[in-house]
């Protein structure tokens, strides 16, 4: 493996944002099918194991271009072809985290030979603004 | 890295997925898979290094453009073919085997692929 496996941390809405804090990368975790859930986790466990951005792992872990320059996704394919998308951010150094970190931040999911909304990435990124607008970073 | 004292939030999340059955499985063989695409990717270019051959070599080797053979050894999105895989073993003098994992018995049925050793061959 890599010189140095990275941490992968869950990031939390902070109470000022969200008064539940929630981790939405969790709530869409438990609520996919467990194959998905199943998938994706050693998705980012791999990618964690094999730090990016030396990081090869076929088509199920890709840099976003775009409006979505600066997250990456792991995709996986589910029950009826529904695809499944989980969003992260890579941090190499930032207050609050130990080491460089993989921060799985929410995911999306959507029939097969569809395309996400604009407001779908708005959504995603403007949770990733929040946690990088918070310092120490909000994670769990 | 050094662990932290509470267990992380996606550590609960795993072990939740995994606490299902035959969920363990699932993990191990999707991971182990996308750890192997790595695994050999990097083998390959450490070949090449040691062969002393650039990236523009080896493109060259096989045909191909010094872009696409940097995609494929730092490219997130690389996913290379088997076909892929054995020109650029051929280009560097290497040969592919397949070979049962250390310390997993090895089921009867089911010979060894190695393209080293002549007896698997006839």
């Amino acid at each position: 493996m890599g010189p140095q496996s990275w941490e992968v941390r869950v990031f939390q809405r902070h109470r000022e944002d969200d008064a539940m804090e929630t981790c939405p990368a969790e709530v869409f975790l438990d609520a996919c099918p467990e194959s998905v859930a199943i998938d994706l986790i050693a998705f980012i466990d791999a990618v964690a194991a094999s730090p990016p951005p030396q990081f090869t792992g076929g088509d199920m872990w890709e840099a976003m271009h775009g409006s979505m320059r600066g997250f990456y996704e792991a995709r996986t394919r589910g029950p009826d072809r529904r695809l499944y998308r989980l969003f992260c951010i890579l941090e190499r150094e930032a207050p609050g985290l130990i080491g460089p970190s993989i921060v799985v931040i929410d995911g999306l999911s959507k029939p097969n030979n569809s395309a996400f909304t604009t407001a779908d990435y708005d959504a995603i990124r403007h949770l990733g603004e929040e946690f990088r607008r918070r310092t120490p970073r909000s994670t769990v | 890295m050094t662990p932290s004292a509470v267990p992380s939030r996606w550590s609960a999340i795993r072990d939740r997925a995994l606490a299902k059955p035959l969920a363990r499985e699932r993990y191990d063989r999707t991971r182990n898979s996308v750890l192997a695409i790595r695994h050999v990717l990097q083998a390959i270019d450490g070949e090449r290094e040691r062969a002393g051959l650039s990236k523009s070599d080896l493109a060259r080797r096989v045909g191909t453009t010094p872009a696409a053979i940097r995609r494929l050894f730092t490219s997130p999105s690389a996913n290379p073919t088997l076909r892929t895989i054995l020109d650029l073993s051929d280009a560097l003098n290497l040969e592919v085997s397949l070979r049962p994992r250390t310390g997993h018995k090895r089921d009867e049925h089911m010979p060894v692929a190695d393209s080293t050793d002549p007896g698997s061959r006839g």
